[in-house]
Parts: structure tokens; C-alpha cells; sequence
């Protein structure tokens, strides 16, 4: 099952997706045996806030967790990840800007068909794939083309994603708000 | 008359072809994206078509540079003045009229005082439009949620 988890900065969103990433991950060991619960870290300690975020996040999740550090490659996600895992991938802001800023990859259409291939071998893993991201298209449109560029870029992506989740959430302060696929 | 709102790139023309699928009239375009001016809106509206209006933040900004930032309140009247206007107009002619927002809103508040200028006012006609709409949706990456 593929989820779209989004908010504004500090709506809680990743505090919200753990936890369900948590849920599924304990429902599936009940089901089907042992599975991993992996977290996919797009943002790396460049500098020392950066790594106090990390801290905070890393401290806040509790052992179940296997963390791995995915600033771009998602297939190295891929590979990491077995039959039935459940994978949160946090953020995909992150993830972009690390794309597009090491020129991995700028094209539209190929971000959306990695993002696809990506959505796809999930699905044949059977894994539930959780992906958070931030609203940040709601602000005055920017004059700087680059910043334009990657809100584009982003949306893309988002829309992308939206189109092949199952369930896609806003959190706001905390509280989801379903968009896709039924409550809980 | 509708009002769909939304972040950038968020999908709002899809909706609004959605919107509008079981109607089977044209529909008549006035952008800003395309350098239409909005004064233009009577005669780019083809008889018997519905019309959609986009790209209000261009109108504005153009607006805002002729005047000053006293004139907020002129220019407030003067775009309520024209939704009452469509309101009528599509009353008249019997087909839809729908208007596509962008929500820029939410950021932190802008250093330039035309940019303030322009996110009070843009803010204030989609709550003026809001209230003049029967309908009012808001997209959010691709989904829309009827808030009205």
C-alpha cells in the first residue's frame, strides 16, 4: 500500500507517519512474520543544525527502526528493502533538492519515472511505502526561476504520487485530514 | 459561479475541466498567463459559452504598480465590483462562470511592500470570491475537496 503524508513545516507530519508507519509494521509481523520497519533519511548532516534535526528525529524513534541514509538513489532503498517491509521515506523536499541540486537527474519526466519504477518494485515486494513531504506551494509564487522551477518539480512529483496512493493525508497541527482512501 | 483554489502546480485546471465535463458548451479562457487583459473579459466571452478566468495575481500586481498602496481599498472595491459584474452576467446569459485562484497565503510575510500589497489583496478577493460563488474547491496535489 503506498501513502502521501504532507503538511506545513512543524504540522506534525512526520510524527504522524511514524506512527502509522509503526502501526502497519506491527500489523504485518502479526501477519506474516518477521518484517523490517526502515527509515529512508533524505537529508544528511551537512552542517551542525542539520544534524541536531537528525538527532532529534533519531531520538524520538525507538529501536524497532532500521535507519538508512537515501540522499538521491532510491534504489539503493529498493535493495535494502525485502518482502513486506514497510518503508518511510522522509522527506521528499529533501530528496529533490539533493536530485536536482548534484544534477542526478532535473528532467520532469524522468523524476516522476524513477519515482514510478520506485512506486513499482514496492508493489511487487508487497511493501507499504510511506512517503512525507511539505505543502510548500502555497506561498507567494516566487521571481527566482529556480525556486519557481523546483516548485514545479515538486508538484509534479506530488501529483504523481497522490495519483498511485492509496491513501494521501494532510496533517495539520497534528490532526490528519483524509484526501484519499478511508479514515484511520 | 465556482471558485477553485489551490497552491501552485497543484492541479487546478484539471479540476476545473472535470467541473465542467457534463457540460457540453465551449468553454471561453481568459488568462493573465497568456497575456490577456482582464478589461477584455465581455469580449473574449463567446456567446453561449461558459468562461473561466485565471492568473488574478497578474491582474493585481499590474494594478498595484499603476497605483499606490492607499488605493488598497479602491482596488479592493474595484475587483468586488467586477465578480458582482460576472455574478450578473452569467446570471443573464444562463451558463457558468468559474474563477481559478492561487492559494499563496501560507509562506512567511514578504519583505517587498508591493508583494504584501499583493498577498493582503489576493487574499481578500478569494475570500470576496468565496462568498459570491455557489461553489468553492480547493486542489490540493491533484485531489479537490469541496470546501462550499
Amino acid at each position: 500500500m503506498i501513502w502521501f503524508i504532507s503538511g506545513g513545516a512543524r504540522s506534525g507530519k512526520s510524527t504522524y507517519a511514524e506512527n502509522k508507519a509503526a502501526e502497519l509494521y506491527e500489523e504485518a509481523e502479526r501477519k506474516n512474520g518477521a518484517v523490517n520497519l526502515i527509515y529512508a533519511a533524505t537529508a544528511r548532516a551537512s552542517d551542525e543544525e542539520m544534524a541536531e534535526r537528525i538527532r532529534r528525529h533519531r531520538a524520538g524513534r525507538s529501536e524497532i527502526w532500521q535507519t538508512i541514509e537515501v540522499p538521491w538513489d532510491l534504489r539503493q532503498l529498493v535493495e535494502a528493502g525485502g518482502k513486506g517491509d514497510v518503508l518511510l521515506v522522509d522527506c521528499l523536499t529533501v530528496w529533490l533538492n539533493n536530485m536536482l541540486f548534484n544534477k542526478k537527474e532535473t528532467r520532469t519526466s524522468k523524476l516522476i519515472d524513477i519515482m514510478s519504477d520506485f512506486i513499482q518494485s514496492a508493489k511487487e515486494k508487497e511493501q507499504q511505502l510511506l512517503f512525507v513531504s511539505n505543502d510548500v506551494n502555497e506561498d507567494l509564487p516566487s521571481s527566482n526561476r529556480y525556486i519557481a522551477d523546483y516548485t514545479y518539480k515538486l508538484e509534479a512529483v506530488h501529483r504523481f504520487i497522490v495519483s498511485q496512493a492509496d491513501r494521501a493525508v494532510q496533517v495539520n497541527a497534528g490532526l490528519p485530514l483524509h484526501w484519499k482512501g478511508e479514515a484511520g | 459561479m465556482q471558485l477553485v483554489t489551490g497552491g501552485a502546480f497543484s492541479g487546478k485546471r484539471r479540476i476545473v475541466k472535470e467541473l465542467f465535463k457534463e457540460d457540453p458548451r465551449e468553454l471561453s479562457w481568459l488568462s493573465s498567463y497568456n497575456d490577456d487583459s482582464l478589461d477584455n473579459w465581455l469580449h473574449v466571452w463567446q456567446p453561449g459559452e461558459g468562461l473561466v478566468l485565471e492568473g488574478w495575481e497578474n491582474w493585481l500586481r499590474e494594478d498595484i504598480r499603476l497605483g499606490e498602496a492607499s488605493q488598497m481599498d479602491t482596488l479592493r472595491r474595484k475587483y468586488y465590483k467586477l465578480l458582482t459584474d460576472l455574478v450578473r452576467e452569467e446570471e443573464f446569459r444562463g451558463v457558468r462562470v468559474c474563477l481559478i485562484m492561487l492559494e499563496m497565503g501560507k509562506g512567511i510575510v514578504p519583505a517587498e511592500a508591493e508583494d504584501r500589497a499583493l498577498r493582503d489583496l489576493h487574499g481578500w478577493l478569494q475570500q470576496d470570491a468565496a462568498r459570491l460563488s455557489e461553489e468553492v474547491y480547493y486542489v490540493w496535489h491533484g485531489l479537490s475537496r469541496r470546501l462550499k
